[in-house]
């Protein structure tokens, strides 16, 4: 097949995907999936579930700021407001890695947006639910690590937001309960 | 000096000298010996004659008195007989004894007697025939005829007598004419042997010396001039078998010769065509330079165009970037749009729905615009290595239209050269024909050497023959002459 020809057989394949998209059932095409975001920390595979994140932004400048924890890079300013920026890494349990704070994911705390700071964003991902499995299943005793995503021959771990917001909250209150006396 | 002949004549002389003078004295000898046995002969015929004669004295005697006595005539035939060769008798030993005067006297007193005798007889018979019986018996007995007889026979006696002395005086002659010849004979003999053993000895030793001299040198030569033909023969042998090879070769050079000659007239044709073309190579090389040289005005324009499409492709790859950036910013907002989605609930779905698919829109315009920059990073390498192509073959252009002129000057010098060569050629060519004649008339030489080696082969085979054959022979001659020389 010459290139002439497969470029034709591209475009005819996306056309007719782009179609079929609008006569599926929305409702029912979205039931039992579950959309990821496949980030690499460190150079390590790992999974974000996008219904627990607010949003996804590129190549904001950090602002460091004193005090605080060694998670926490600095301010950020995002949609208008500025939002504390913390390294995904540090949280993981990795080392501090300058160059690897290229990509933010915001995540909704009960008082106010965090970011979260990763190197590398390898994209969308969608999974049958049943691809996904609690980590203590699979022998990981990672942190903030509760479910595995298998991805065809790959197993991600799976980063819970939750438990990462948590520590986020228990380290901030610490720090703040050593400033006042 | 004396040769071998006159020594040996003079050895033969004396011996024929000696042999004559042996040979005279036995003649001699012999004749004397044959005289005397001629005389002794005629003196028995006397000795038998004077027998003879009283034989037939008695005879008739005896006739005589029988008649006498008896009266018959037959009593007389002896008497008759020997009155009839009684005179015969008588003048044989006349004749006989003619050179003894002696015996002549004796004679002349016998032939009276014999008469008397005779007529004594006849006188008796007569009486007898008359018949006077008595008268013939008284003449008998008166004894005159027995006295006659007794005369006869003392004369006869004396006749007798003398012969045999006769006889034995030339018994003596013979006697010592034998033992004289026989002493000649021997001695002769004797001193003829050893004048020729001692002339013998003496040619033998002198003919020994020289002659075995002379065959020594003989055997001597012999042997050098053996040695020599063998040597000869070797050399002939070797100069043969040599002018063989050199026959050889120079068949072998003869045919170099003609080969080199017709590759020198192959190599002049060469030559003539490669002038030939070496003339219409310059033409064609002003050819493929004017070619050349259009070659590279057109290497010109492609190069130009080539850095064209370098840069509109580059332009197409800061295109590509942005639709890039586009995508991938298209792809954000598809994931925020889905996060804002799911945080919409169900009333999110339906707009879940269409960011995804922008999301996945945006997903293939980013892997489409991944291979686009491959497609685009392909054609700026292929323009690269065209650009580098084409200056390298501007580059050997130039090099080629340098080395067109170079090539040029070369076809020049190329067409010198060939001429040159083709004159060489020539001049090689009708040196190898004069070469080839040459080496030609070298072989014919060759040939009638190699024949005359051939020959002298031959004759050197045939002079080893002969040397050996004559040193045989000096040897043999050798041993012939000194029996211990072998």
């Amino acid at each position: 097949m010459t290139l002439d020809n497969r470029l034709e057989q591209r475009v005819s394949d996306l056309r007719r995907d782009f179609d079929q998209a609008f006569a599926r059932d929305p409702i029912t095409n979205s039931e039992g999936v579950e959309d990821l975001l496949s980030v690499r920390v460190h150079g390590d595979p790992f999974a974000l579930k996008l219904r627990e994140l607010a949003g996804l932004v590129p190549n904001k400048k950090v602002v460091p700021l004193p005090g605080g924890g060694r998670e926490l890079l600095g301010i950020a300013g995002i949609r208008g407001g500025l939002v504390p920026v913390y390294s995904l890494a540090v949280l993981l349990g990795y080392g501090l890695d300058v160059d690897a704070n290229r990509w933010l994911v915001l995540c909704n705390t009960k008082t106010e947006p965090v970011g979260l700071s990763f190197g590398t964003l390898e994209g969308h991902l969608r999974l049958p639910a049943s691809h996904l499995h609690a980590a203590t299943q699979e022998g990981e005793s990672r942190q903030h690590i509760k479910e595995m995503a298998r991805e065809k021959e790959l197993m991600r771990p799976v980063i819970s937001i939750s438990s990462i917001l948590e520590t986020i909250e228990t380290r901030r209150d610490l720090v703040r309960a050593r400033k006042e006396p | 000096m004396w040769t071998f002949g006159k020594k040996i004549a003079a050895g033969f002389a004396l011996s024929f000298l000696l042999l004559i003078g042996i040979g005279g004295v036995s003649y001699r000898s012999i004749g004397t010996l044959t005289s005397t046995s001629y005389l002794v002969e005629h003196t028995h015929v006397v000795l038998e004659h004077v027998a003879e004669i009283l034989s037939l004295l008695k005879d008739a005697e005896t006739g005589q008195r029988g008649y006498v006595i008896a009266g018959d005539d037959a009593f007389l035939e002896p008497y008759r007989s020997a009155l009839g060769t009684i005179d015969k008798v008588v003048k044989e030993i006349r004749s006989l004894t003619s050179d003894n005067p002696n015996q002549q006297k004796r004679l002349d007193q016998v032939e009276p007697l014999i008469a008397l005798k005779l007529s004594e007889l006849k006188k008796t018979i007569d009486l007898r025939r008359s018949g006077a019986v008595e008268a013939s018996i008284k003449y008998v007995q008166g004894g005159e005829g027995k006295r006659t007889m007794d005369e006869l026979r003392q004369v006869l006696a004396q006749m007798d007598q003398e012969e045999r002395d006769l006889l034995k005086k030339r018994a003596e002659e013979v006697e010592t004419a034998s033992s004289s010849a026989r002493t000649t004979i021997i001695f002769g003999t004797i001193f003829c042997l050893l004048v020729v053993t001692f002339a013998g000895f003496l040619l033998t030793r002198s003919l020994s010396s020289q002659i075995g001299s002379a065959v020594q040198h003989i055997q001597s030569s012999s042997t050098e001039l053996q040695t020599a033909a063998n040597q000869q023969v070797s050399g002939a042998k070797e100069s043969s078998t040599a002018m063989n090879e050199i026959t050889t070769t120079i068949g072998e050079l003869l045919a170099t010769s003609r080969q080199i000659s017709e590759s020198a007239q192959r190599v002049a044709q060469i030559a003539e065509d490669t002038a030939s073309s070496a003339r219409s190579g310059d033409q064609t090389v002003l050819r493929s330079q004017e070619a050349i040289g259009s070659i590279k005005r057109q290497v010109d324009v492609i190069v130009s165009h080539m850095l064209d499409l370098g840069k509109k492709s580059q332009q197409i790859g800061n295109v590509l970037e942005i639709i890039n950036e586009l995508a991938e910013q298209t792809n954000i907002l598809a994931i925020n749009a889905t996060i804002e989605a799911a945080g919409a609930g169900e009333n999110g779905k339906r707009f879940a729905v269409v960011a995804d698919e922008i999301r996945k829109l945006a997903d293939r315009v980013g892997g489409s615009t991944k291979e686009i920059r491959g497609l685009i990073e392909d054609i700026r390498s292929a323009v690269n290595t065209t650009v580098m192509a084409t200056e390298s073959g501007t580059k050997a252009a130039d090099a080629g239209t340098r080395q067109f002129v170079e090539v040029m000057t070369s076809f020049k010098q190329i067409a010198g050269l060939v001429g040159t060569t083709t004159e060489a050629a020539r001049e090689i060519q009708l040196s190898t024909k004069q070469q080839t004649t040459a080496v030609e008339q070298v072989n014919m030489a060759v040939s009638n050497v190699a024949q005359a080696t051939k020959e002298t082969e031959a004759s050197s085979t045939q002079t080893l023959q002969t040397a050996t054959q004559l040193s045989g022979l000096s040897r043999d001659l050798s041993r012939l002459v000194r029996a211990n020389a072998a």
